[in-house]
């Protein structure tokens, strides 16, 4: 049997990390979540997921940024999305190539666009 | 005015008023007044420069042009020279700290001492020059009059009025004197009624009403000078009070929809998983329901887009946050941060970019934006499956982003409502294309567009489909 993927949620808002943990395990991937930026970089050590996907803004503004960057120093192999709020990209000049993004998803995310991107991207059938 | 970019000749006199105003573009225009100390120091310098000329030729030329015979050139021109030279060590002065930044206490002492000796000096100089040109008799002791005008300007009333005592008090010297010969007067035939010394009752006469005309005039101009510092005086406050205000709007704003973002995500998203069945199965008027909700919630998110992407404009200073890009790779970037959107509706989307890449020069997150809003729409108003392309060329100096559809189209009578604030066109409900919205999208582009000094322009056919696009101006590389 496959191994199911592992994706890990790095948002300070619970009920947005409730709700993509929910839209997530229905589509068969097994969840995990931080609430911070430092909590994330120590659960991307720990559980070593195969996607991430960052709140661009959390306790810091800016602070998803600054953690992409990190986990692209630190090498991590997989593929890093981040979670932007109606505006933010207005407001703060993200650049996915730059900060080594997979993707951006806006708030809110479409659970249908949400599985089947990961899905493709981690090749899970 | 002129509009942006237009030319117009100036009048010499119009250009001439506005450098004492000192109006220029987007600045309050002031007068002497309100002027700093080395600026009024520095207006009145020129001025005197251009006195001294005109003595000098005022003296040459009298006898030709007003058939003025007997002047004493030889003192005038020495007192213009005189003057020249005062004013020569004036302007030593209060150029350097014109241009200096730094102004320290003694060196405003030093400016006041030089204004005053100034004023105080004009008074001998117009008294001389006057006893020169026929004393009592003669029209130019109306000049007074202008000088007691400028103190009046310059200073506060009390300093005024006492500049008005000193320049009467030397007129009444010179007038009094002629009279009981206390000097040897001057009288150029032509230019005065007579060459005897004035008698005593003209001599009375004259400096009765002389007096009389220098305190009205300094009582006038001083209280008029009252009401316009205090009218700007008040100006300003009034301008700080709107600027606070006006600040406090904006981080109202910001902090109103930083709250409303976050919740508002978290139900749409909450909505999504109960109407997916992520909960248990709904049935169907449960289901309705939920995508009721959903819609209105869609249509809040969407309003609050717009509303912080109006903000951000509203903060954004083009002027220092203007970078040169090239937009080949902003719309690259956009084809690949939004698959997920452009795949929503299985839509074949063609990018057409041509190999040279186009510079142009603003905010890229802003004019990011407004290709996101066109190319949103677009996918919006197109029904499943449909085709879009975004194309980039350049035309002349411009730049042209083009987003063409084979969507729903506008019908002729509604393309110039588009690109008005809060402007929701009127649609029939077509299958597979969701109308909501908040009807600030195309006004966003616009504002963004032409603070880039660009033009949005759109082409429809209802049923057909619509190209909107926008026009830039190109950094040229050569």
């Amino acid at each position: 049997m496959e191994q199911k993927k592992v994706i890990l949620i790095i948002d300070d808002d619970p009920d947005i990390r409730s709700a993509l943990r929910v839209m997530l395990e229905s589509a068969g991937f097994v969840v995990g979540e931080a609430a911070n930026g430092e909590e994330g970089l120590k659960a991307v050590q720990r559980i070593q997921p195969d996607a991430v996907i960052i709140d661009l803004m959390m306790e810091n503004v800016d602070s998803g940024s600054q953690v992409a960057i990190k986990l692209k120093e630190d090498k991590y192999p997989g593929p890093m999305y981040m979670l932007s709020s109606a505006g933010d990209a207005v407001r703060y000049n993200i650049d996915a190539r730059e900060l080594g993004l997979a993707g951006i998803f806006q708030k809110p995310v479409d659970p249908k666009v949400l599985v089947s991107t990961l899905k493709a991207k981690l090749g899970v059938a | 005015m002129a509009d942006a970019g237009g030319k117009y000749s100036e009048s010499l006199l119009s250009k001439i008023i506005r450098f004492f105003l000192r109006d220029e573009e987007g600045s309050f225009p002031v007068f002497l007044h309100s002027l700093r100390l080395e600026d009024q120091l520095y207006d009145l310098t020129i001025i005197r420069f251009f006195v001294s000329f005109l003595i000098i030729a005022g003296s040459l030329f009298a006898k030709y042009i007003l058939g003025i015979y007997q002047l004493n050139h030889h003192a005038l021109i020495l007192l213009a020279i005189i003057l020249f030279i005062a004013n020569i060590v004036n302007f030593v002065i209060v150029f350097p700290v014109r241009k200096s930044k730094e102004k320290t206490t003694s060196y405003r002492f030093l400016l006041s001492l030089v204004l005053h000796l100034s004023i105080a000096t004009d008074f001998i100089f117009l008294v001389i020059a006057l006893w020169l040109v026929g004393g009592v008799y003669s029209p130019f002791q109306t000049f007074f009059i202008f000088h007691v005008i400028i103190a009046s300007v310059l200073f506060s009333p009390l300093i005024a009025f006492i500049y008005t005592i000193y320049g009467y008090t030397l007129f009444f010297l010179l007038a009094i004197g002629s009279w009981k010969q206390w000097f040897p007067t001057v009288f150029p035939v032509g230019a005065v009624p007579s060459v005897e010394p004035p008698s005593g009752t003209y001599t009375i006469t004259v400096v009765v009403v002389q007096g009389l005309l220098f305190f009205l005039t300094a009582s006038l101009t001083t209280h008029l000078m009252y009401f316009l510092r205090e009218g700007q005086r008040q100006i300003v406050r009034i301008n700080k009070d709107l600027e606070r205000l006006c600040d406090q709007r904006k981080g109202f704003l910001q902090i109103a929809l930083h709250n409303l973002r976050a919740p508002v995500s978290a139900i749409s998203m909450h909505l999504q998983n109960l109407l997916y069945g992520y909960g248990g199965e709904l049935n169907d008027t449960q289901k309705s329901w939920v995508q009721r909700s959903l819609t209105r919630i869609d249509e809040l998110v969407a309003f609050l887009h717009d509303l912080e992407n109006l903000s951000v404009m509203e903060n954004a200073d083009l002027l220092r946050e203007a970078k040169e890009f090239d937009i080949n790779t902003t719309i690259e970037k956009i084809i690949e941060e939004n698959q997920d959107l452009l795949l929503s509706k299985n839509h074949e989307v063609k990018v057409e970019l041509p190999e040279r890449k186009i510079i142009v020069i603003g905010i890229q997150r802003l004019l990011r934006e407004a290709i996101m809003n066109l190319l949103t729409n677009a996918i919006k108003y197109t029904p499943r499956n449909g085709k879009i392309i975004i194309r980039l060329y350049k035309q002349a100096s411009y730049a042209r982003v083009e987003v063409e559809d084979n969507g729903i189209g506008i019908s002729p009578g509604d393309i110039p409502k588009l690109f008005r604030e809060f402007v929701r066109l009127k649609q029939q409900k077509i299958e597979g294309i969701d109308t909501t919205g908040s009807g600030l999208g195309l006004f966003i582009v616009r504002q963004v567009v032409e603070s880039h000094g660009g033009k949005v322009f759109v082409k429809s056919q209802l049923g057909k489909g619509s190209i909107f696009g926008f026009d830039l101006p190109v950094v040229d590389k050569r």
